[in-house]
């Protein structure tokens, strides 16, 4: 049995550059892809009180009628309210500061206002989304405030970045969390309490977060 | 001879089945909806089922109740992929409350039924969820409606279903549930028993030289049903590659065009949702376009 054997030497790159520009695309790539869970905690540090107060012109301007506001491009201009009765949900997109948003707001009975304030302050701190969402804990409907903000990311390939966004809940009564910061649903029962199909972890006892590759 | 009465005999059934198709009303049917009320009365004392051990009797009703007099309402939950059978449960609740009552409550109690010649018979693992599904929103607290999604969800399979076929608990948020527009029309035709008609695909979007002209047409003779890119219609990321593929199912109720601002009304899993969007936005969110004529329509 005759074997043949070919002698091939295997190209080593020796070009040092070649190997540099290779190891930084890779960095790029990889360190764009994952987001260390200390961001979160300071962007909601960084931004408490402006949240806080987002919190309270929103509660003040949903205490009638639901809304939510969502931000559809990053240069935050271009804005999508939806507006929401019983059984009806009207979604208006507009750009920012347009005359006819703040007459559909207030057409609606809503605090121009008070709406005005808050989507500056949206603007202010990068936050793309703000919804109430609901949730039922032993049958009884609960309510938490959404707010979403889109996370800083460097790629080399922006056409192709996937974007990722802090989620925050805001509730209004203390939650129950695990030894690992995991919100759960009920204290004695040890389950985990998904929104949006995402495990929310501790920031305060009424404020989690998660991060997403969707901001709603 | 033989083939002349093989042909006969396909044509006489065409024929008989052509006779058979059900034609959607207009408004609501009422006086099956009054009926449906007055059946659901009667069961106010039924039993805890065996065969659904986390769905209690009283909630059960309820849920019924709340359907048959709010179709509207209806809601598929947050994050499910049931957005295809609550379209097609809407129309169900809208045209015929009382079979979709009787098929219910036979359900529950035998755990199996039948809605006109489609089976129900889920298997123990549907049993066991229905009544469980959490986190869904509303849903969480209506488990009829669990129930009823996700024996159609085991019921009916496309292409999609194919690499997810055995329900496991969580798959309602998963391709398990997913509906392609093949499987979207099967289901609407077996289960009203209409003549559905039909454009686009999953894949390509549907192209007319008239949009909203075509449109206004079909609304204007019945009921349709769109396939849409969701992602295009509710934003969930600011990615710049955006997935051109439809993801969601609405029933349109409403039309108007006014300088190519197209104002859409249409029933969006427990609400009636009004949004206005431009001809090339229109264009490019639908894929899929499912129509069934009224009454009137096919009169002759």
């Amino acid at each position: 049995m005759v074997s043949v054997g070919l002698n091939i030497k295997k190209p080593m790159p020796n070009n040092p550059m070649l190997l540099w520009v290779v190891a930084v695309a890779a960095a790029g790539i990889f360190s764009s892809c994952t987001v260390s869970k200390i961001y979160p905690k300071e962007y909601y540090q960084q931004n408490k009180t402006t949240m806080e107060e987002m919190e309270t012109q929103y509660g003040a301007i949903t205490k009638e009628n639901l809304l939510a506001v969502a931000f559809n491009d990053l240069s935050f201009n271009e804005l999508s309210v939806e507006l929401k009765t019983d059984t009806v949900r009207y979604i208006y997109d507009f750009v920012y500061e347009e005359p006819r948003m703040y007459d559909s707001v207030a057409k609606f009975g809503y605090d121009t206002g008070l709406f005005r304030q808050l989507i500056s302050n949206m603007r202010r701190i990068r936050c793309s989304w703000i919804n109430t969402m609901d949730y039922y804990v032993d049958g009884k409907k609960q309510l938490l405030l959404f707010m979403s903000a889109p996370v800083k990311q460097i790629t080399l390939f922006p056409a192709f970045r996937k974007r990722k966004y802090y989620l925050f809940n805001f509730y209004q009564q203390p939650q129950y969390y695990d030894a690992a910061g995991r919100l759960l649903d009920k204290r004695r029962l040890r389950r985990l309490r998904k929104i949006n199909s995402e495990v929310f972890y501790r920031i305060t006892d009424k404020v989690c977060y998660t991060v997403s590759g969707k901001f709603r | 001879m033989k083939h002349i009465l093989a042909l006969v005999f396909i044509l006489a059934g065409t024929a008989l089945y052509a006779q058979k198709k059900r034609v959607p009303e207009r408004n609501i049917n009422e006086p099956e909806r009054e009926e449906a009320l007055t059946l659901l009365a009667a069961y106010d004392t039924m039993k805890q089922s065996v065969h659904w051990p986390n769905i209690h009797p009283k909630e059960f009703l309820d849920n019924l109740k709340r359907n048959i007099e709010t179709p509207l309402k209806l809601n598929n939950g947050r994050n499910t992929n049931f957005c295809a059978f609550g379209a097609v449960t809407y129309t169900c609740l809208k045209n015929e409350p009382l079979r979709y009552l009787k098929c219910m409550l036979e359900l529950y109690q035998n755990g199996k039924a039948f809605y006109r010649k489609v089976k129900l018979d889920p298997p123990d693992a549907i049993k066991q969820e229905a009544g469980n599904l959490m986190f869904q929103g509303d849903l969480d607290i209506y488990p009829a409606d669990q129930m009823w999604f996700l024996c159609l969800a085991h019921r009916f399979k496309g292409y999609l279903n194919i690499f997810n076929l055995r329900y496991n608990k969580g798959d309602e948020n998963t391709m398990w549930a997913a509906t392609n527009l093949a499987k979207f029309n099967r289901m609407l035709r077996r289960l009203c028993k209409y003549k559905v008609q039909s454009r686009g695909s999953d894949v390509l979007r549907v192209h007319s030289r008239n949009m909203p002209a075509f449109l206004a047409e079909k609304l204007s003779q019945g009921e349709v049903y769109l396939y849409l890119n969701n992602a295009l219609v509710r934003k969930k990321n600011h990615n710049r590659i955006k997935k051109r593929m439809p993801t969601h199912y609405v029933v349109l109720m409403e039309m108007t065009d006014t300088d190519n601002q197209i104002m859409l009304k249409y029933w969006d899993g427990g609400y009636k949702t009004i949004k206005q969007v431009s001809l090339s936005s229109l264009k490019q969110i639908i894929y899929g376009i499912s129509w069934v004529k009224y009454k009137e329509a096919n009169a002759e």
